[in-house]
């Protein structure tokens, strides 16, 4: 598919004629307001109230082997049989696959059914990934999208449980990206996520769990 | 979808008339007022904050034509592919050639505007194409066959017991009137088809030109659907939607999700660069990116309504709006509803037909005074009354009629002499006398009928005031 030849220029072209506008003073960059959370553990508690804030479940612990128990006490809660788990470092040296076996509950990795992966992600209970970084200013996790931590595992199931380390927690987006960028090539998708997938547009009341998940449960480790 | 512009008084009426839509307007502005507020308080400097936005939108579209060219190379750069198209006409053809191209039977669907303007589902059910909106929102409103009512929330005005009944219709449920059960029932029916659809279609909230990114705005989870599991992505944008930099995006996120929803931020931001990379086992094969004119390097070439293209479509401007919140969405005609759809609708349509619309207004500048884009509504309804007073071809206005212009010039010709001045007091005063009663004028005949239909015009005074301080009455108050 490619663009009708004029197209492109006239549309330019039209613009480019177009008189221009007076200068315009850009105005100041006002301050944003994370506070100055310079230190890691104001930033975790201030992550902490606002994703709370934005109905995600929070559970801070102090080690990786916790954070695999707290993994297998929510899909117990929930009553969630299976789960399908990304394919990053954090999650493999958890264990989850073998502490979900081992009480009884079914574990798929992404890379263990290619064929299928589509539909495991819509079949699955639960999806379990890591969270490369979270934000502070909004209590959002950034989910950089790549071959290990894919799109549908942390988006098909009905519940999403990511691992976040404290010291990935940063105080606003614009530090995010700047992080992001400094790796040599982008990723091809990102997705700030912020609380469970929500509506209001029946009646004006707010239901969460509309096409995404209606649970989001982070576990912050450190 | 029918274009009716032209039915703006009668379709007020309507909206007016209906108890249900009265309720609902009644609680409307206190709920967005109050959230908006909140949200705002949460930001170190809220006014700052403001007219930076506002400065970033002026910047992206004084320098639009450059940072188009610089977003087009990088996206190309990231693996997108550009495609420019210069009306609707032109861009449905080419999404529904892509679409056949593919093979393609079903799409899911992101709510875009531009979209709408371009009646795109139309046009791709008219080609065999199974297309379903999927903003829970904007799917009622695609199944009932109708306008938006509110820029963010299409279908916020219908009744629960109707979107029941539709339910059941479309997807051959059984009857909730439970929210959560309903919520349920729509996550179902659209599940299936997230998973069969081979052509996601969305809309573009920024393009950033610095990094070639587009940026999706959403609380529900049907754009991370609709772009993360198709093999084709196709994003759909009008030219106005570019911001210089990546840190001016993620300013005007701000903005934009608390003035939409209350919210510091959605519960998701997609920010897609490209299409997947090599090992990746979801994402499309193929990301297009649609640049579309459609009307807007017209508006772009008037310098006194090119200000409008800042527009972030966040709705805003509606929920403060007084005339919008008593004759609600449907009133406006078309796509755009509220202030910003009585300045947008007549650029798109012709000033002459939608006319109604920005005489409709009250001026009070409540628009402006929420606007994250520093659009200046009551000076743009100005413009457009006066444009079409003095008549103008390139807005397909035609001048006033014969008789108005007249009355207009006797008027001034009138009040621009003292001798006519007075002479036309005094002809006034003595028409008017039979029709006083109690001090008060009540009801005229034919054209004065208007003026007295809602309120009463008092008498005119025995002893004119220019006689009265001519006679040296003056000094003295009771």
């Amino acid at each position: 598919m490619t663009t009708r030849p004029t197209a492109r220029e006239n549309i330019l072209n039209k613009l480019r004629e177009a008189v221009s506008w007076p200068k315009a003073e850009s105005a100041s960059r006002p301050k944003i307001g994370t506070g100055d959370a310079g230190d890691p553990a104001a930033l975790t508690d201030i992550f902490e109230t606002k994703a709370t804030g934005a109905a995600a479940v929070v559970k801070r612990v102090g080690g990786i082997s916790e954070a695999t128990r707290q993994i297998v006490s929510f899909m117990k809660e929930d009553g969630l049989s299976s789960a399908i788990i990304s394919d990053e470092e954090i999650i493999g040296k958890a264990g989850i696959k073998a502490a979900l076996e081992k009480a009884g509950l079914r574990a798929i990795t992404i890379s263990s059914e290619p064929a299928d992966y589509k539909e495991a992600c819509f079949a699955a209970d639960a999806g379990i990934t890591g969270a490369p970084y979270g934000i502070a200013e909004t209590g959002s996790l950034a989910m950089v999208f790549d071959s290990r931590n894919p799109r549908l595992v942390s988006h098909a199931p009905f519940c999403h449980i990511a691992l976040l380390m404290a010291d990935d927690i940063l105080p606003d987006t614009e530090t995010l990206v700047a992080r992001v960028t400094e790796r040599r090539v982008p990723p091809s998708a990102m997705a700030l996520v912020t609380g469970p997938s929500m509506t209001a547009d029946i009646a004006l009341t707010a239901v969460r769990g509309i096409h995404g998940p209606g649970k989001l449960y982070i576990i912050i480790i450190g | 979808m029918k274009i009716e512009v032209e039915e703006f008084k009668r379709k007020a009426n309507e909206g007016l008339n209906n108890a249900h839509q009265r309720e609902l307007l009644g609680r409307l502005p206190v709920i967005f007022k109050a959230l908006r507020d909140y949200s705002f308080s949460t930001l170190a400097d809220p006014k700052a904050a403001l007219e930076r936005g506002a400065a970033i939108r002026r910047e992206s579209i004084a320098n639009l034509p450059a940072y188009l060219e610089a977003f087009e190379k990088k996206a190309v750069e990231n693996g997108a592919n550009i495609v420019w198209a210069e009306d609707y006409r032109e861009a449905r053809e080419i999404i529904i050639d892509l679409a056949r191209k593919k093979k393609v039977k079903t799409i899911t669907k992101g709510k875009s505007m531009l979209t709408e303007e371009m009646e795109l589902n139309r046009a791709l059910g008219d080609n065999g194409i199974d297309v379903f909106e999927t903003d829970l929102g904007e799917f009622i409103v695609q199944q009932m066959n109708r306008t938006p009512f509110h820029v963010v929330g299409p279908a916020l005005n219908v009744a629960v017991e109707e979107i029941a009944d539709l339910f059941v219709s479309v997807m051959g449920v059984e009857k909730t009137l439970d929210l959560g059960g309903l919520t349920m029932q729509a996550r179902g029916f659209l599940r299936e088809k997230f998973k069969q659809a081979e052509m996601g279609i969305t809309g573009v909230n920024m393009a950033v030109a610095d990094t070639g990114s587009i940026i999706l705005v959403e609380n529900e989870g049907n754009i991370r659907f609709s772009t993360g599991g198709p093999k084709t992505h196709v994003a759909v944008m009008g030219i106005e939607k570019i911001v210089p930099t990546m840190d001016d995006a993620l300013h005007v996120l701000r903005l934009l999700t608390r003035s939409c929803t209350g919210q510091a931020v959605s519960s998701y931001v997609n920010v897609i660069n490209g299409p997947k990379k090599k090992g990746e086992p979801d994402g499309p094969d193929e990301l297009f990116i649609v640049i579309v004119d459609g009307g807007r390097t017209k508006i772009y070439a008037d310098p006194d309504f090119r200000q409008v293209l800042g527009c972030i479509k966040c709705g805003a401007c509606l929920n403060v709006c007084p005339v919008w919140n008593k004759i609600g969405g449907y009133a406006y005609g078309w796509v755009y509803s509220g202030p910003i759809g009585s300045i947008l609708n007549p650029l798109f349509l012709g000033l002459e037909r939608a006319h109604d619309l920005y005489h409709a207004t009250t001026l009070c500048g409540a628009c402006r005074e929420v606007c994250p884009a520093g659009i200046d509504h009551p000076r743009l309804f100005l413009k457009l009354r006066e444009k079409r007073a003095s008549g103008d071809r390139t807005w397909g206005a035609r001048r006033l009629p014969l008789a108005e212009r007249l009355t207009f010039s006797a008027w001034a010709w009138g009040i621009s002499g003292e001798g006519r001045y007075r002479t036309a007091g005094k002809l006034l005063r003595w028409m008017l006398k039979p029709f006083v009663t109690g001090g008060v004028i009540g009801k005229l005949p034919a054209m004065g009928s208007g003026w007295t239909r809602f309120r009463d015009l008092p008498a005119p005074a025995e002893r004119p005031f220019r006689r009265r301080w001519s006679d040296g009455e003056r000094g003295t108050t009771k």
